[in-house]
C-alpha cells in the first residue's frame, strides 16, 4: 500500500535557520497524530506539505506524489483546517463553505449541496445562514472543519482542532474526527500538543522535536503489543503462584507484597490465571491491564532525542 | 445525500476545469460587491453621462429632431463630436469609475486578509497569480463596463450616423479609447488591490487610494515650485495618465499647451505609469502569501 505521507530528506529553512531537518520516514495510518512541543515544526510541516513553503532540500510525497511537482494536484486532494481564525466574516456559513468547495473544484450546485451537508454534519445546520463573523469561537472551529471536508478530500490536515474549545465542544470535535476517520474515505492528520486529543483519535503518531523526527509510532500496534501486560496484586503464596504462571508460559516479575507483573502470550487466556490461583489458594485482589500510554511514548521519544543531542 | 443524514460521505461528482477555476474568485467578488444596494444604485447612476453623451451624438446628427424641438441657437453640431469630445467623456467616466473602485475595490482582498482566509484559498488548487488575476478581473470587468464599453458604443453610434467611411478614417480613435481605458483600469485596479493587501482594512485602503491619487499631484507641485522645474509631475500619476491620453487622442499641441500638458516628455509619463504598476505588483507579491515567513 502506498504510504499516506513519505519524507525523503525533507528540509525547510527560513533564512539561515533550519526549521525542519532532514526528515525521513513513512506514515501509513488512517489517522496520524503530529505531536511535538511548541516550536517543534508541526505547523511548518503541514504548511510545507500544502506547498506554502518550498523545501530547501529533499522532498515529501503524499499518496506517492511529490509535493514539489504535484503541488496543485495534491491541494485538490487535501482539506485544511488552520490553527488560527480563518474565515470571511461578511459571508454566511453556507456561502463561505460553498465558496471554499467551489475553489476546490466542485460545480456550483454540488458545492451548495455539500455546504449544507457539511454544516449539518458538524452541527452548524441551524446557524448556517448567519454570518461567520458572528459565530462563537467553537462555531468558527466547526465552520473551519466544515470547509475542510465539504469537497470530500482524501486527506485532511487539522491544525490544533480543539484549540480554545470548552469540554463539550472539544468532545464533539473529537467525536467528529473519529467519525471521519472511521468512515474509511479520508485520511486525517492532526497536529496538536495535546496528547489526549491524539490518543483518542489517532492510530499512528509522528513526534517532532526541534525540527527532527523524535519518533514515529504506530499506536494501534503498541496497544496490541502491550495488551497482555497485567499488574496483579495477590494475597497468599505468591512465589508458588508465580512459578506456576511461569510454567504456563508467561513472563512474570515479582515486586514484593504480592505485587507482580505478568506478560501473557496471545494463546493464554486470563482465566488460566484464576484457575492457578484457585489451585494454590491465592487470592487475586486486583488485576489491571497496563500499557505504555501515549504520554509514556512521547516522553520516551523526547528523552531519546534529548540524549542524542546532549540537551537533556 | 439528504441533509438529515448527518454522516460523512465522500464526494464522487464532477470537478470543474482547473484552468478556469480562478473565475470562482471573480464571481464571488462581484457577488460581494453588489451586496450593497447603495453601490448598485451608484453603479446604475454612473451610466447617466453615457446616456447624455448618447443623446448629444444623436442630437448632433439629427436636424429633424433639432427642428422638432425648435432649439434656439447653434446647438451641438457634427464637428463637435471629435477626439476632444471622446477624451472629455473618458475623463468623466474615469473619475466615476475611480470613485466606484475606491468605494468597493479594497474589500476584494481586505476581506480575505482581515480574518486570515488567504491560507484557506491558497490551500486549494489556486496559485497566488490566479488569486490576483481573479480579483483583478472583478475590477477590470466593472471598469470596462463603465469606461471603454460605453465609449465604444458611442464611437460606433457616431460612426453609424456619420457614414461615409468615418469609422475607417477614425479607427485610431477607437484604438485610443480602448488603450487609454485599459491603462486606467490597470492603474486603478492594481492600486486598489495593493492598498487593500497592504492595509487589510477596507476603509484605510480606500483612504490610501484617495491619498495616492491626490497627494501625488500636491507633492509634484511642491517640487515644481521649490526647484523651478516641471519634473515634479513624474510623481503625479493623474498628470502622467492625462499626458499619455492627450497623445493617444491626438490632441493638437496648442490645445495640450493650453492644458499645461507638456510639462514632461511622454516617455517620462510612461515610466511613471510603469513604475506605479511595478510597485503595486511588488506589494502584492510581498503581502499575498499563505504564510508569513519569520527569518532567523
Amino acid at each position: 500500500m502506498t504510504p499516506v505521507i513519505q519524507f525523503d530528506g525533507l528540509e525547510v529553512r527560513f533564512g539561515a535557520r533550519a526549521v525542519l531537518k532532514q526528515l525521513r520516514g513513512e506514515l501509513r495510518g488512517r489517522c496520524i497524530g503530529l505531536l511535538g512541543p511548541n516550536g517543534s515544526g508541526k505547523s511548518t510541516l503541514l504548511n510545507t506539505l500544502l506547498g506554502f513553503y518550498p523545501p530547501a532540500q529533499g522532498t515529501a510525497r503524499i499518496f506517492g506524489k511529490d509535493i514539489g511537482t504535484h503541488s496543485r494536484e495534491l491541494r485538490g486532494l487535501i482539506g485544511y483546517m488552520p490553527e488560527s481564525d480563518a474565515f470571511i466574516s461578511n459571508m454566511t456559513g453556507v456561502h463561505f463553505v460553498r465558496y471554499m468547495a467551489e475553489l476546490s473544484g466542485l460545480p456550483s450546485a454540488h458545492a451548495l449541496e455539500r455546504a449544507h451537508e457539511a454544516l449539518f454534519y458538524v452541527g452548524l445546520g441551524e446557524v448556517r445562514y448567519r454570518k461567520v463573523g458572528t459565530y462563537s469561537l467553537g462555531m468558527k472551529q466547526l465552520a473551519k472543519l466544515a470547509q475542510a471536508v465539504a469537497h470530500g478530500p482524501k486527506l485532511v490536515f487539522l491544525d490544533e482542532p480543539t484549540n480554545g474549545l470548552d469540554p463539550p465542544a472539544r468532545t464533539r470535535m473529537i467525536q467528529l474526527i473519529r467519525e471521519i476517520r472511521d468512515s474509511g474515505d479520508m485520511h486525517v492528520v492532526i497536529s496538536s500538543h495535546l496528547l489526549r486529543d491524539i490518543d483518542e483519535c489517532c492510530d499512528e503518531v509522528i513526534i517532532l522535536r526541534n525540527g527532527n523526527i523524535a519518533g514515529i509510532c504506530n499506536i494501534e500496534e503498541e496497544r496490541r503489543l502491550n495488551r497482555k501486560f497485567l499488574e496483579l496484586e495477590t494475597h497468599g503464596e505468591d512465589n508458588s503462584f508465580a512459578d506456576a504462571v511461569q510454567q504456563l508460559g508467561c513472563e512474570c516479575a515479582l515486586f514484593g507484597k504480592g505485587r507482580m507483573k505478568v506478560v501473557l502470550p496471545e494463546s493464554i487466556e486470563i482465566r488460566e490465571l484464576y484457575k492457578i490461583a484457585a489451585q494454590r489458594e491465592v487470592q487475586i485482589r486486583r488485576m489491571n491491564y497496563r500499557r505504555d500510554s501515549l504520554e509514556d511514548i512521547f516522553l520516551k521519544a523526547m528523552e531519546e532525542v534529548g540524549a542524542r543531542n546532549g540537551s537533556l | 445525500m439528504a441533509v438529515y443524514k448527518r454522516s460523512y460521505k465522500p464526494y464522487e461528482g464532477a470537478i470543474t476545469s482547473d484552468r478556469w477555476r480562478f473565475l470562482v474568485l471573480t464571481r464571488y467578488g462581484f457577488s460581494g460587491m453588489f451586496d450593497s444596494r447603495l453601490f448598485t444604485g451608484a453603479f446604475v447612476l454612473s451610466f447617466v453621462p453615457f446616456l447624455l453623451a448618447f443623446a448629444m451624438i444623436y442630437f448632433a446628427h439629427s436636424a429633424s429632431l433639432r427642428a422638432l424641438l425648435q432649439v434656439q441657437g447653434p446647438g451641438p453640431n457634427v464637428g463637435q463630436i471629435n477626439n476632444y469630445f471622446f477624451l472629455t467623456f473618458l475623463a468623466v467616466h474615469s473619475w466615476i469609475s475611480f470613485l466606484l473602485i475606491t468605494w468597493q475595490g479594497p474589500q476584494l482582498v481586505a476581506s480575505d486578509l482581515a480574518n486570515n482566509a488567504l491560507p484557506l484559498i491558497l490551500g486549494r488548487p489556486i496559485s497566488r497569480t490566479e488569486y490576483v488575476l481573479g480579483k483583478f478581473l472583478v475590477i477590470a470587468t466593472l471598469l470596462s463596463v463603465v469606461t471603454w464599453v460605453p465609449m465604444l458604443i458611442l464611437f460606433f453610434l457616431n460612426a453609424g450616423l456619420e457614414g461615409n467611411g468615418w469609422l475607417w478614417s477614425h479607427l485610431w480613435l477607437g484604438t485610443a479609447i480602448f488603450l487609454a481605458s485599459w491603462m486606467w483600469i490597470a492603474i486603478v485596479g492594481l492600486v486598489a488591490l495593493a492598498a487593500s493587501a497592504w492595509l487589510k482594512w477596507r476603509v484605510a485602503a480606500s483612504a490610501v487610494m484617495l491619498a495616492f491619487f491626490f497627494v501625488g499631484p500636491g507633492f509634484g507641485a511642491a517640487i515644481n515650485a521649490t526647484l523651478h522645474t516641471n519634473w515634479g509631475h513624474i510623481f503625479d500619476i493623474l498628470y502622467a495618465m492625462k499626458l499619455i491620453w492627450v497623445g493617444l487622442f491626438r490632441v493638437p499641441l496648442s490645445t495640450a499647451h493650453d492644458l499645461d500638458m507638456l510639462g514632461i516628455p511622454a516617455w517620462a509619463a510612461w515610466c511613471t505609469v510603469a513604475a506605479t504598476c511595478g510597485f503595486c505588483l511588488l506589494l502584492l507579491n510581498r503581502r499575498l502569501k499563505a504564510r508569513e515567513v519569520v527569518r532567523g
